[in-house]
């Protein structure tokens, strides 16, 4: 896998504040957007790195890390959290676990894959039909403020998501 | 072997573990065989209580964790067998009852069910250590292999339903409440902090 190095130093910042958070414990599975935050993260020893085969597993993976009082984050594609609707709900939400999931902002203005376009149209309002909170993060500044948002998603004792952009994952903001 | 057994085997069994079971016969026959109000039934979520017992498993490696599922939970989540393949944590013994059936909303087909081999799905996929249970004594060697060599375990128990063993599920504990009671046990019992000041 190559990976640019711009787009491997925004993964290495994201990978440095989730350490300033206290992250221990990271499930994900990527799409090419969010693939630097991953390989940072698995790169780092002292975070346990799992990757699954679809993303509901990350929902259970990281409520369960919560369980046991790791501190965990979850990656994954937008189209990820349209197929965690289930465990969202059931698993997160039910119980009042907080969940906090970094995700790439798909479908949004400069993404012109056409299998993105639904995404873009539908992942605020999905997020929103289920009341779950989220930020966009689009510049290199915004990333310090992810520590933050860590103790945000806490409280919230739901999935909250954190989307980053395209330029901002691909190190060219 | 008849449910009856294999509950009254595992509760009789029972030391210090943390059970996480998944939702229908494997949570409510735990319930029956021990009351417990310190196991996480995973009363929804269906086919991940596997993945998060195993995001306990990796969040507290200094416990022990049996995680009792069923193999409608088990095809729900079949891809979870390469996840739990790739981590192999060595403190989680799965147990997956076999009940070739839907058992708890009144045995209703499961697909493919008297045909597919579990074991030798989870096999395929890697896993190392794979056991048949079949008797009362295949399933009190699994657990004490486990105890005595701790390794990532999936134990398929083939299981005869019993009517007498169709109960509901645990009474007076669900939502808020699981999470809470089972937190400040583990908070208890291992000395971490799963709850912050703010109570989340």
């Amino acid at each position: 896998m190559r990976i640019a190095d711009a787009a491997m130093q925004v993964g290495e910042e994201v990978r440095a504040a989730l350490r300033e958070a206290g992250v221990s414990l990271a499930a994900s599975l990527p799409d090419d957007w969010v693939a630097p935050i991953i390989e940072s993260v698995d790169g780092d020893p002292d975070i346990t790195h799992v990757r699954v085969a679809r993303e509901s597993e990350i929902v259970g993976i990281c409520c369960g890390g919560f369980m046991t009082g790791a501190r965990s984050v979850a990656v994954m594609g937008g189209t990820g959290l349209m197929a965690s609707a289930c465990e969202f709900a059931t698993i997160s939400e039910r119980h009042g676990i907080p969940l906090f999931i970094l995700s790439s902002l798909r479908g949004d203005g400069d993404d012109i894959r056409v299998y993105q376009e639904v995404q873009g149209r539908r992942l605020r309002p999905y997020l929103q039909t289920f009341d779950i909170p989220y930020q966009i993060v689009s510049s290199r500044s915004d990333i310090a403020r992810l520590p933050d948002y860590y103790e945000h998603s806490r409280i919230q004792k739901r999935p909250y998501v954190v989307f980053f952009t395209k330029k901002l994952l691909q190190g060219i903001v | 072997m008849k449910e009856a057994q294999f509950f009254e085997t595992l509760a009789g069994q029972w030391q210090d573990e943390l059970v996480v079971t998944s939702l229908g016969s494997a949570g409510h026959g735990w319930f029956k065989a021990t009351q417990s109000k310190d196991s996480f039934y995973l009363l929804d979520g269906m086919g991940f209580a596997s993945s998060f017992a195993l995001g306990m498993a990796l969040g507290l490696p200094q416990g022990r964790f049996w995680l009792l599922d069923t193999d409608g939970a088990f095809a729900m989540n079949l891809g979870g067998v390469l996840t739990q393949a790739s981590v192999q944590a060595p403190n989680l013994l799965h147990l997956m009852l076999n009940n070739h059936s839907y058992r708890v909303i009144g045995e209703l087909p499961l697909v493919n069910a008297d045909t597919t081999d579990y074991a030798g799905v989870a096999r395929a996929a890697g896993i190392r250590r794979v056991v048949d249970v079949q008797t009362q004594d295949d399933l009190l060697a699994v657990l004490e292999q486990q105890r005595q060599d701790p390794a990532y375990t999936l134990a398929v128990v083939d299981i005869e339903p019993q009517d007498e063993w169709r109960t509901g599920p645990p009474k007076g504990i669900e939502g808020p409440e699981m999470k809470y009671r089972f937190g400040r046990y583990v908070e208890q019992r291992f000395g971490v902090q799963v709850f912050g000041p703010e109570g989340v």
